[in-house]
């Protein structure tokens, strides 16, 4: 390992685990996250960069720029390629399984393996370094994306979730598709490609996860092969616009081929950063456990009602810049469901919730964190998600161990805003 | 480290099952109930895991059955209902963490099972019956899963396909059994049906996770020592190898894109050995990003987004499933096809065949990094009556050899053309 890279080892004694830290000298943070008794070895190399940055610039470019809708995604699709071929046929050989997502805020390239750890984080490496958009290839991936998007318009736990964002936000771009539309793709050449590759994946907005089976020093030997030490910095600014905390509308509606409506509710909050956003997310997902979740009264009522079913659920939503709590599920009447939200919200904060329903909710999310310890693929997925919102990936975990009564209560008092809600619905199509 | 011990008998048909690995922090412990999927009685078995899930006599109301799970760390009751080969599989499944990680220290396993047992073989049934507004809840809910396949187009389009080629057959059963049976359900049926599934299903219960599955063992051991149980039903699924004329099927919905699915069926009989090489070959066809379909269909000529083929190991089906425009379907089939003739005529590198086999082995030694995998992995065993473990079928690929993978190229052939497309213009 290079002599500057800075090592610290990160221990949680409640979790019995610990991992390597390394602060690489080119800007990158990995983490190395070794797990006893698995059998794979899974990689995360991930950049701060998705399809909500639209509009940004370096220290070099004299002007912003506004590049078409989902071309974060379309370049991690793109980035498979090289000049000398697919990066598929680089895990071929090593017999792992590679892949990639974009979603809003950030792109990550992973692979899972048994065997041949060295020579598939070796590909990983390698590919993500090195971009190769030539025209033709820009037009051939058109059509492959082309027809993602198609299956997406025919999805409607898919169209719901965006309508409802659409309706919530006015200016944010988390409102568009992450994959963009058929028009805006069109768009994209392999300049912007390049121009979106060198803003966004330099080292220092990047970070590298490494979790389950694998040898320590493996890693470290490839990483100093892979990555280099004498790599310029790369300031990024991004544009965004202001964005209100009013809604768009209250409400929005689609017919699609389903045979009950779907809806999503969602209230709108202030965007937060950092631990403050953590402890705040943690708090929510608690508060809507004990709203809304199968041991809570509204829950109850709704399904005694035959207003939703099994599929009800809720989550916190939120990254750079937006934050929105979401009840989702099925219904013959949404509507109906949403004035229950909101009337069972208004009961909650004039009359407070009770302190042993706040234990309980507390404990079930205390074993939904401990449980995300289980999985390879999740601790990397935790490990990236703590770094690029800058924290601890054992953060979340003392958070609830230490959750207080009244920081619900001051959550459930501060939030919830109806006039800052809005319902999406789904509808059957009319025979 | 992993120690397995299945097929531990507690009663007459009843099975206990254990995948005990420290790598785990959580235990999972699922009951499956196994039937022949038959028309007469698949809505009326559909229902049971719904209702079951909702309380037990002793905690008969499901907000303070849910407030228990919430307390046990969030525990997750699961109701679930597959189809594995000809046989429909009741689920009922509990997890959460384990002992070694509760806040107090509290006997998880012992808590965990209790509920599943009580749940189980204590429904809430006072007369004998199920509670007709908790009956119709989950009898609407029912009729709604069915309904609302069509939302997701590709396991829908997948489905229907098993439906047409196996229409003679219990795996052409939908799961769920059908709409019009579901309507038609009554608390008197599901509450018979209940009584009749306790004692004559064949049970498989699970224990995957890194406690101590003693309490649970006997906790299912004494739930079943006052069940009366007779006449347990055979587990089997039929192979059919009756080749016949390609049917060829178009069904119109409001969709933007298009979904083909292509059936085969296998002409000869396959062996064990044959079943390996089928698998390799159904990998190397349109398994992973380095198949034929990946690479052709979609890559070179960017007809679809996924191109897949897919291998029922019961059943001996071979489906292979695509999204793509309505005016490229026949471009898509043809390449499809194309693709298959090019392995029957052994037009494939060894490089392509080691990658795939590669990639296979990758997908089975992955297969014990998740405790719903696992579980899933052994059930699919006790259905079939054997017991491998995920390394040893991957061990087998290494013995198949190209001749064999061509054979089984050779061995499969089209029965099923089918299409779901927007509606006509």
């Amino acid at each position: 390992m290079n002599p500057i890279s800075k090592e610290s080892v990160v221990k949680n004694e409640r979790l019995r685990e610990e991992f390597l830290k390394i602060d690489h000298p080119s800007g990158l943070t990995i983490y190395l996250y070794p797990m006893k008794g698995y059998s794979s070895a899974y990689a995360l190399f991930g950049t701060n960069y998705g399809s909500i940055d639209t509009t940004f610039k370096t220290q070099d470019d004299p002007d912003f720029v506004t590049v078409p809708e989902g071309i974060a995604h379309f370049l991690e699709h793109k980035l498979f390629e090289s000049e000398d071929g697919d990066a598929f046929t680089l895990f071929a050989a090593t017999g792992a399984s590679a892949n990639a997502f974009t979603s809003f805020d950030r792109t990550c390239y992973l692979f899972s393996t048994t065997d041949n750890f060295e020579q598939s984080l070796d590909a990983l490496l390698t590919f993500v370094q090195s971009p190769y958009f030539t025209k033709e290839t820009v037009e051939k991936e058109q059509g492959i994306i082309g027809q993602e998007i198609r299956m997406y318009d025919d999805a409607p736990d898919w169209r719901v979730f965006f309508n409802l964002l659409g309706a919530l936000y006015h200016n944010h771009p988390v409102r568009i598709d992450i994959a963009g539309t058929t028009d805006s793709i069109a768009q994209i050449d392999d300049q912007l490609l390049y121009r979106c590759y060198h803003t966004f994946y330099n080292l220092s907005n990047m970070t590298l996860a490494v979790t389950g089976n694998f040898d320590l020093e493996t890693a470290k030997k490839v990483i100093e092969r892979r990555i280099p030490t004498d790599v310029k910095k790369v300031e990024i600014q991004r544009k965004t616009e202001e964005e209100p905390l009013t809604v768009v509308k209250n409400s929005v509606e689609q017919d699609l081929e389903v045979a009950v409506p779907l809806f999503h509710i969602g209230f709108k909050e202030q965007p937060l950063e950092g631990k403050e956003l953590l402890k705040t997310q943690v708090t929510g997902e608690l508060l809507l456990e004990l709203i809304a979740g199968e041991g809570s009264s509204l829950y109850r009522e709704l399904y005694d009602e035959g207003l939703i079913n099994a599929e009800f659920g809720t989550e916190v939503m939120t990254g750079r810049g937006y934050y929105c709590e979401i009840f989702a599920g099925e219904s013959r009447d949404p509507k109906a469901v949403y004035e229950k939200i909101k009337q069972e919200l208004r009961r909650l904060k004039e009359q407070d919730i009770q302190e042993s329903e706040f234990e309980r909710a507390r404990k079930l999310i205390y074993g939904r964190y401990v449980r995300g310890f289980n999985d390879v693929e999740n601790v990397a997925g935790a490990l990236v998600s703590a770094h690029f919102m800058g924290v601890s990936v054992y953060d979340a975990i003392e958070i609830v161990a230490a959750l207080s009564f009244q920081d619900v209560v001051s959550y459930l008092n501060t939030h919830f805003d109806e006039e800052h809600s809005a319902i999406s619905v789904v509808n059957p199509r009319k025979a | 480290m992993t120690n397995v011990q299945l097929g531990e008998k507690l009663a007459e048909g009843v099975y206990f099952n254990t995948i005990a690995d420290d790598r785990y922090k959580t235990d999972r412990i699922s009951v499956n109930l196994l039937l022949p999927l038959d028309s007469g009685t698949a809505s009326e078995n559909a229902v049971l895991p719904f209702i079951l899930r909702k309380g037990y006599r002793e905690c008969p109301d499901f907000t303070q059955l849910n407030r228990r799970l919430n307390e046990l760390y969030g525990a997750y009751l699961g109701a679930d209902v597959r189809k594995i080969g000809d046989n429909q599989v009741l689920n009922l499944s509990i997890s959460s963490i384990d002992d070694a990680y509760a806040l107090e220290g509290e006997p998880m396993v012992e808590e965990l099972s209790g509920i599943l047992a009580g749940l189980l073989v204590d429904p809430n049934m006072p007369g004998g019956q199920f509670d007709p507004k908790e009956f119709e809840l989950e009898k609407q809910y029912l009729i709604d899963t069915i309904e609302s396949e069509i939302n997701e187009k590709r396991a829908f389009a997948l489905s229907r396909a098993q439906s047409l080629l196996c229409r003679d057959e219990p795996y052409g059963q939908n799961r769920y059994g059908s709409l019009e049976q579901a309507k038609a359900l009554t608390v008197e049926q599901a509450s018979a049906a209940y009584r009749r599934v306790l004692s004559t299903a064949q049970v498989e219960i699970l224990f995957v996770g890194c406690g101590n599955p003693e309490p649970a063992k006997r906790r299912f051991a004494q739930a079943f020592a006052n069940v009366d149980r007779k006449d347990c039903v055979s587990i089997q699924s039929k192979v059919v190898n009756d080749i016949r004329d390609v049917q060829k099927v178009t069904e119109r919905y409001q969709v933007a894109q298009s979904k083909m699915v292509l059936g085969f069926r296998l002409k000869e009989k396959a062996e064990e050995k044959q079943l390996d090489a089928l698998r390799l070959m159904v990998s190397l066809y349109g398994g992973t990003p380095i198949s034929k379909l990946f690479v052709h269909v979609r890559e070179e000529m960017s007809l679809c987004y996924y191109c897949a083929a897919r291998f029922d190991r019961i059943k001996n089906i071979m489906l292979v499933d695509c999204g793509v425009e309505k005016e490229n379907i026949e471009k898509a089939e043809k390449e499809i096809l194309h693709q298959l003739d090019a392995i029957r005529q052994n037009d494939f590198t060894d490089e392509e065949l080691e990658n795939t086999r590669l990639s296979l082995r990758n997908n089975f030694r992955t297969v014990g990094d998740s405790p719903s995998s696992m579980e899933g992995w052994y059930l699919g065993q006790r259905c079939s009556g054997t017991a491998c473990a995920p390394e040893e079928e991957a061990a087998r690929l290494d013995q198949v050899t190209r001749e064999e993978v061509v054979q089984a190229a050779q061995n499969v052939e089209l029965q099923l053309v089918y299409v779901l497309t927007g509606m006509e213009e």
